[in-house]
């Protein structure tokens, strides 16, 4: 499959496009999550996948909340302790979480899909992550195939090089290292310090025991990052070939995400910098051959996410892109996001709601949201072009046999303005997105979204 | 003659009407029974009720005695016996339009409990009252009476030393008959049964049920999405079913 190469494009573009939106890691956000879906709803709707005549395999994702130190860039769901008892009582809580969850799915429903994330899921010592996959290996037909996909996200200061030939023993192929950025003025002023060194040891040591896919996270507009320094950070983790690379905007939502406090808004490099370090990374990552999939992601031919998009296997998650496109989600631990057949449910975000909920023998489950007909046939089209960057309007006709031009005519009215500014091009059963537009996925998407109401001071700039 | 008297006034009504089977949305339903207008009108007298049904019910157990057909208007039944263990054994599905109890006509009793897969409405239809007005109907007389006598096309293919994958071509092309018969769409069509319903009436593991719908669909014969199912080949589909198609 040949993708034309994204073209950086001119600052007014940016700026006319640079307005605050929805990532599209699921749709609809999950901030129209409510808390009329609840455990009840969740109990259904498993037996209902189970139901299907072919039911979809299986993805777990596991939330290991917990971190030594606070990085000031951090949005994620986290708890910083040191405590070992509070640790140890939150693994006996997802033990039983995992045994009471695994019960309700069919036993020829092979888990093809693994993640475990954070806070920092190497957090965990050895006979503590054996513990957790051991719970997960009793209660799941956890696959061992090679197309398997069991990822962890490696926080590089947390662990020895020893130690990935554990991960790989227990089944992992893929370790995503969260480097975020390798200079160390921007490295300090995030409170996260480790050297490219030491990285470099834990990558040929990953390489050594058959984790076979490396990827690195990086996040551009932290402060003292320069497009150079960031130029040089893309440089220092290149020369180590990761599989494949995230490449996040940093969203600055203190608001939302308490840590974030601890940066001022002023010290954040401008939006013409921040443009610049994304231009850069688009060109710098595409000459040293990574393929950009979409939005923030990179990665070599070939690759898992190369592969999946190839098959058509792509899609939107949490997690930003991922394979696995088929399988039903579950998702484990505190805060966690199931995705079953057409609905979406996340756990208690609040540690001790969690743990109460799951100790009184319940779900846990907080909110949720049960797609609607409409809400699927937009689901649909914000997918495809989040991952594919376009649409075949014969085959929506075919899977929701209606038709797409009626369904969306004031949708393809709006896409109208994109499309005049050269980044979509609508050309009769195909709407595709322009190798420009691909820096503006979401914008694109947007156009198609029901719900995009007055949500704003919840996004991070599309830009 | 009151009886006819009764014929005559309802012939007067002209207007459809929901509650009659003149007037019934579901098109053609009690199709086995035929749908020329005379009929329908009688039918309308026959009709006990029309009730709604909760997934999960009952509407009729093993042991209750013969008191008449009972046609589907809404929704999915399967019908099953249980053996001495206590194991349940799925005798069939019943769709909108078809009738059930007809096996109790012979028996005296029904000889298999009717549950309801799904929220759904049938009509009662009494025997005795059919029998009268089958007498004026020559059309519903025969319809009848080539009901009660070729019921129950042999189900050897079910129980046969026939392969998963012949036993599913077999069923599919079944229940696409059916819906055809109902002048619906027997190409694409849902199965709104749980998959491990089908495993029980095919007697086959659950697990191999899905197994064989996924050979199928990957050799194109038909495709599948969630409950959704589409013959896409139905030459091929039909050489699937193979030496257990012959044995209905």
């Amino acid at each position: 499959m040949q993708i034309e190469l994204p073209v950086v494009p001119d600052t007014t573009l940016i700026r006319k496009y640079g307005v605050a939106g929805s990532r599209y890691t699921s749709y609809p956000s999950a901030l129209n999550f409510n808390d009329g879906v609840g455990n009840a709803a969740f109990e259904e709707t498993v037996q209902t996948s189970n139901d299907e005549l072919i039911p979809a395999p299986l993805s777990l994702y596991v939330h290991i909340p917990f971190c030594r130190s606070l990085c000031y860039y951090c949005g994620c769901n986290k708890r910083v302790t040191r405590n070992p008892a509070v640790v140890s009582g939150y693994l006996a809580v997802l033990a039983t979480e995992i045994a009471r969850k695994g019960v309700l799915f069919d036993t020829d429903r092979p888990v093809e899909q693994l993640h475990f994330g954070g806070g920092t899921p190497t957090y965990l010592d050895a006979m503590q992550r054996a513990g957790v996959m051991n719970a997960l290996a009793r209660h799941f037909d956890l696959s061992s195939g090679p197309s398997r996909d069991f990822s962890i996200e490696v926080d590089p200061r947390t662990v020895l090089a020893q130690e990935l030939s554990q991960l790989a023993a227990l089944g992992f192929n893929r370790v995503s290292f969260g480097v975020q950025d390798t200079n160390p003025g921007v490295q300090r002023a995030i409170n996260r310090t480790h050297s490219v060194a030491d990285l470099a040891i834990l990558v040929a040591a990953a390489r050594r025991y058959g984790l076979k896919t490396v990827s690195f996270d990086l996040i551009y507009g932290l402060p003292e990052q320069t497009p150079d320094s960031f130029e040089e950070t893309l440089a220092s983790v290149v020369a180590l070939d990761p599989d494949s690379l995230s490449v996040f905007s940093y969203a600055h939502l203190p608001h939302l995400f308490p840590a974030q406090k601890m940066l001022a808004k002023q010290d954040l490099p401008d939006a013409d910098s921040r443009l610049t370090m994304f231009a850069t990374a688009i060109d710098f990552l595409q000459a040293e051959g990574y393929e950009y999939i979409g939005m923030d992601h990179f990665a070599r031919p070939g690759s898992h996410l190369a592969k999946a998009r190839d098959t058509h296997d792509l899609h939107r998650c949490f997690q930003g892109y991922a394979s696995g496109g088929r399988c039903d989600t579950l998702g484990l631990g505190v805060s966690a996001i199931s995705r079953i057949g057409d609905a979406y449910f996340q756990n208690d975000k609040d540690l001790r709601g969690y743990a109460t909920a799951i100790e009184q023998g319940k779900y846990a489950v907080a909110r949720g949201y049960q797609l609607t007909a409409e809400d699927r046939r937009i689901a649909t089209v914000i997918n495809e072009l989040m991952c594919y960057g376009s649409i075949d309007t014969d085959a929506w006709n075919r899977t929701y046999e209606g038709y797409f031009q009626a369904f969306f005519a004031d949708e393809l009215q709006a896409l109208e303005a994109l499309s005049a500014d050269g980044l979509v091009v609508v050309d009769g059963q195909r709407i595709s997105v322009t190798a420009t537009g691909r820096l503006f996925l979401r914008n694109i998407a947007r156009c198609f979204d029901r719900q995009a109401c007055a949500q704003a001071g919840h996004y991070s700039s599309t830009v | 003659m009151a009886d006819n008297a009764q014929v005559n006034s309802s012939v007067a009504v002209s207007l459809p009407d929901p509650s009659r089977c003149s007037g019934c949305s579901v098109g053609d339903l009690c199709v086995a029974l035929g749908s020329d207008a005379q009929t329908l009108r009688k039918l309308d007298e026959l009709l006990d009720i029309r009730e709604p049904i909760a997934a999960g019910d009952h509407i009729l157990v093993q042991s209750d005695p013969f008191r008449g057909l009972l046609a589907v208007r809404r929704g999915l039944f399967k019908s099953y016996t249980t053996d001495r263990e206590g194991r349940e054994q799925i005798q069939g599905f019943y769709l909108p339009g078809e009738l059930i109890g007809l096996e109790g006509v012979s028996r005296g009793h029904y000889g298999a409990n009717v549950q309801a897969l799904s929220d759904a409405a049938i009509c009662r239809l009494d025997y005795d009252a059919l029998l009268k007005i089958s007498a004026c109907s020559t059309g519903l007389q025969q319809q009848l009476f080539r009901l009660f006598s070729s019921r129950l096309a042999s189900q050897h293919w079910r129980t046969g030393d026939f392969a998963a994958i012949e036993r599913l071509a077999v069923f599919l092309l079944d229940v696409s008959e059916r819906f055809e018969q109902r002048g619906e769409n027997g190409t694409a069509f849902e199965l709104p049964m749980a998959r491990s319903d089908i495993a029980n009436f095919l007697g086959l593991a659950t697990e191999t049920v899905s197994r064989a719908f996924g050979r199928l669909a990957s050799n194109n014969i038909i495709s599948v999405r969630r409950k959704q199912v589409r013959i896409v080949d139905r030459e091929a589909l039909l050489a699937a079913a193979g030496a257990a198609g012959e044995a209905t």
